[in-house]
């Protein structure tokens, strides 16, 4: 029997603790913006956490040490955490906002999330000022999830050990993405407006559901009023001029409308 | 048959990142409110038990495997699931470490015009 005393293993410590300002209403800046960058918008529940890592490669020498008894130290690979989530409802995403965008809805009921453990907190590209940190989700509770692929998905089953049959979702915007909606268990707290944004969310997914681009924009016009938050307006708002766009270019394709003269 | 016999294992030192200017009339009570998460991983506070490194030497020692690879594979899982454990546990308790980290912070001038010590 071999012994191997371990040398200095550094404890992973990458706790996120991210302070906001006190929210005054539901989080919903550029919602037509993150609707658009949304494969999937979708209310799921989280089944299960596990871990994945990339290889372990122990080098020749680290061995030789071993065996001669010497103190070594295992070098960790690259990992991270894969959540299984249950989509309850799907609510929206970009192919109902853009008539040619692929359906990359997921197919099954159940998607995958991958999280590198060591991810550091990014700017936001989309909103001035906002620091978007890494999404977490617990096993058992039930989030509002705008979810899009993760990009490079062989380099993240090459380096992380990941199944390469699985597609990983990550989230539009880090945890902005992952809101965790409340429970008996976790009942809403004053300042975190997760109702209203669920409702707010679900009935802008339901106005740009109709079949075609008119249905979409009168939809939406008609809820504009539904709820007093302006960043509320300024989505719809929002909305309807990309929609009103898209159907000028969709009929200037079809030769209902002559384009601009050169 | 390879085996741990020994571990040292460390928990890293706390780091602070602010994304608030320093000319921010707010600068001094976000470092009262980020210093006070800091305080809360010591002994005896709400996330004091958390990320324990003793308690991951503890899983690591004895651990043992016919290859030092393989050694090392099962040294990484263990890792990664104390890992994922202690921050699921930090997402369930994040609420209540806000509140209290608000109740200090918030003490202090000048106040917000909203204030998360109600959260």
């Amino acid at each position: 029997m071999m012994c191997v005393p371990l040398l200095s293993l550094p404890l992973l410590l990458q706790v996120g603790f991210v302070d906001r300002p006190v929210a005054t209403g539901p989080d919903l800046d550029g919602l037509f913006e993150r609707v658009l960058a949304s494969s999937l918008v979708a209310v799921g529940r989280v089944s299960t956490m596990t871990h994945a890592h990339g290889p372990v490669y122990v080098p020749k020498e680290v061995e030789e040490a071993a065996k001669r008894g010497e103190y070594v130290s295992i070098q960790l690979p690259p990992g991270g955490f894969v959540f299984s989530v249950a989509i309850e409802r799907k609510l929206c995403g970009r192919s109902d906002l853009v008539e040619e965008a692929q359906a990359l809805e997921p197919r099954g009921s159940v998607i995958h999330m991958f999280i590198p453990h060591d991810e550091k907190p990014v700017r936001s590209q989309r909103s001035p000022g906002r620091v978007n940190v890494p999404e977490w989700l617990i096993p058992g509770r039930e989030y509002l999830l705008f979810l899009q692929e993760a990009g490079n998905q062989q380099g993240l089953v090459a380096t992380y050990g990941l199944d390469p049959e699985t597609t990983y979702y990550r989230t539009v915007e880090g945890d902005r993405g992952a809101v965790a909606l409340p429970d008996a268990a976790h009942p809403e707290r004053k300042y975190d407006f997760t109702t209203p944004l669920l409702e707010a969310v679900t009935t802008f997914c339901e106005a740009v559901k109709a079949p075609d681009l008119e249905a979409k924009i009168q939809n939406l016009r008609a809820v504009r009023e539904k709820f007093p938050y302006p960043a509320w307006r300024e989505s719809v708002d929002t909305a309807i001029l990309n929609l009103q766009m898209a159907k000028i270019y969709r009929e200037r394709r079809q030769g209902a409308i002559p384009g601009p003269r050169p | 048959m390879y085996i741990i016999r020994d571990a040292v294992v460390q928990r890293g030192a706390p780091q602070v990142a602010m994304y608030v200017p320093s000319s921010s009339q707010f600068y001094y009570n976000v470092w009262i409110h980020e210093e006070e998460h800091v305080q809360q991983f010591g002994p005896g506070r709400i996330l004091g038990d958390l990320y324990n490194a003793d308690e991951l030497r503890n899983l690591l020692i004895g651990i043992s495997a016919p290859t030092l690879g393989q050694l090392s594979a099962l040294v990484t899982d263990v890792q990664y699931l104390h890992l994922g454990l202690q921050n699921a546990v930090l997402e369930l308790r994040a609420p209540y470490a806000e509140r209290e980290a608000y109740q200090v912070s918030d003490q202090s001038d000048p106040r917000y015009v909203y204030q998360g010590c109600g959260r």
